[in-house]
């Protein structure tokens, strides 16, 4: 009996740190953007779905998973750029409305685009050989790729606070988030240091759905599906707060780690519950500025 | 070295500067001088860049910088200290400073020890954040970060507002110091009596318009302008 309860527990365990992982994941670029650059995404897990999209195209002509996680979130930023120069770098002043706005719509037109492209029905795309076995812990059998995601969102995380908080490109960048006219006063042009920033929010989205395809497939209504999840790490973290999404998207791991173990019919409330636990004694989010 | 002839802006529909001109030179000092509202603030962001003028022409050293944003205009070699000082919270002073270095980050160690010259109040304060420093601290910062770049032309918006005596006078002698070294230095200020102490030339503005020209003594002499433009 105590091995079962062991091995359970070693499960719920793993699929907390799972869900904690892929939660921080596709919400960590649109938080990015948000903190940095103030400008509210709701096209921002479209992104996410292209990354799983193009994955499958280039896992599928390359046959190499690894090939797909190099290519497809590059590929993915670089439309991104395109799109803020011809789009979004039109309304970093005009307000959240007018934001969500384009956004919304924006995420309608791909995912019109990704239907003809790529039709309606759902892909699997198969992890690396070297990621598809399984484990035994303690009685419970895991999946290697899970183990995968949680480090890659290890490396995720310190690739961005080395970023931000030990380069001097992340000095600028932090300083641009508070006066970037006082940034553009003193010789750096904004305009890219933004460009940048939204690069890396989509190259992140995208990353998150190229690590999301193996376990899920990839499917029309993948934006759909992340896109709550995403806002409610944001919002319940305080939006624009990196550390604020971490954390929640860990309370949403236990939640729904453990409550999939023992409470499988009720998973689907679990995000929602943190959500409203956490705005019930803070409004502004866990790390959310006051004026917010 | 810095002309400005008849500018023009507008923020919407209210056209804020209806015909600003004026020149500022190497190693002056000069003033811009007026109620709330003349558009002495309006005009330096026009001059910075932050704000582009509908009509008039602003030139450095004969070259036109009307309307070119403002990073283009602060590699051409003006520095920039707002009203609200606009120091970055969370950033050290010393990441602060290295702030006013755009271009090779190797300059940033000389530039800092040049800048403390100036303040030896920032040396003990360099890891401190910039939300922690005193309103007088934060002055010298912003100006500091100004410096940083070695700036041909300085434009400074109401430094003394709401300081200290003892440091207003440390803040206008640096001023001068900084004149004496070549700056060009424009300063945007509210009250006679500084201005009259630091500058080499006053202009006075009122209702979005330049409409004196003149040493302090001139203006000192001058009731009618004194009366109608200054004088609460």
């Amino acid at each position: 009996m105590s091995s079962h309860v062991a091995s359970l527990l070693v499960a719920g365990s793993l699929d907390a740190l799972t869900y904690w992982s892929l939660a921080f994941m596709v919400a960590a670029g649109l938080t990015v953007v948000f903190g940095m650059l103030g400008f509210l995404n709701a096209a921002h897990t479209s992104f996410y779905m292209l990354g799983g999209y193009v994955a499958y195209t280039v896992a599928g002509a390359t046959g190499s998973f690894w090939a797909a996680l190099l290519l497809a979130p590059l590929l993915v930023a670089v439309t991104g750029v395109i799109l803020e120069r011809l789009l979004f770098a039109k309304l970093y002043r005009a307000g959240h409305a007018s934001q969500l706005l384009l956004t919304i719509g924006l995420a309608y037109v791909i995912a019109e685009a990704s239907k003809l492209v790529w039709g309606d029905s759902a892909f699997a795309v198969a992890p690396p050989p070297s990621l598809a076995g399984r484990i035994t812990v303690l009685g419970a059998t895991l999946p290697v790729y899970h183990l995968f995601i949680i480090g890659a969102a290890m490396v995720l995380v310190c690739v961005i606070a080395a970023l931000l908080l030990g380069t001097r490109l992340g000095m600028v960048i932090r300083a641009a988030s508070v006066h970037p006219e006082m940034v553009g006063a003193l010789g750096f042009k904004v305009r890219d240091i933004y460009t940048l920033v939204f690069a890396v929010g989509l190259y992140l989205a995208a990353f998150a759905g190229v690590v999301m395809a193996p376990l899920e497939g990839v499917y029309p209504a993948m934006a759909d599906d992340a896109l709550v999840q995403a806002f409610i790490v944001v919002v319940a973290g305080g939006l624009g707060s990196l550390p604020g999404a971490f954390i929640v998207a860990g309370l949403l791991g236990l939640v729904q780690g453990f409550g999939s173990v023992f409470f499988s019919a009720y998973a689907m409330f679990f995000p929602f519950t943190v959500l409203g636990g956490v705005l019930l004694f803070r409004p502004v989010g866990l790390f959310g500025a006051k004026s917010a | 070295m810095l002309r400005v002839e008849h500018l023009q802006a507008r923020y919407g529909r209210s056209q804020i500067l209806q015909d600003v001109s004026l020149h500022s030179g190497a190693s002056e000092v000069v003033c811009l001088l007026g109620r709330n509202g003349a558009g002495k603030s309006t005009t330096l962001k026009c001059l910075m860049g932050l704000l582009v003028p509908n009509a008039g022409a602003v030139s450095l050293d004969g070259a036109a910088i009307t309307g070119l944003p403002a990073y283009a205009i602060a590699r051409r070699g003006i520095g920039y200290v707002p009203e609200e000082r606009l120091i970055f919270p969370k950033l050290t002073v010393a990441e602060n400073l290295s702030m006013g270095i755009w271009h090779d980050r190797s300059q940033v160690p000389a530039s800092i020890d040049r800048v403390l010259g100036y303040f030896p109040r920032l040396k003990e304060k360099l890891r401190a954040r910039g939300n922690t420093l005193s309103g007088g601290e934060q002055q010298m910062l912003s100006i500091g970060r100004a410096l940083m770049a070695e700036p041909r032309v300085l434009l400074v918006d109401e430094p003394t507002e709401g300081l200290a005596p003892v440091i207003v006078q440390a803040l206008e002698r640096t001023l001068l110091a900084l004149a004496a070294s070549g700056t060009s230095v424009l300063v945007v200020e509210s009250k006679l009596a500084v201005a009259s102490r630091i500058a080499a030339r006053i202009y006075v503005m009122a209702k979005g318009k330049t409409v004196f020209h003149g040493k302090p003594d001139d203006l000192q002499d001058n009731h009618e302008i004194r009366r109608e433009f200054l004088e609460v």
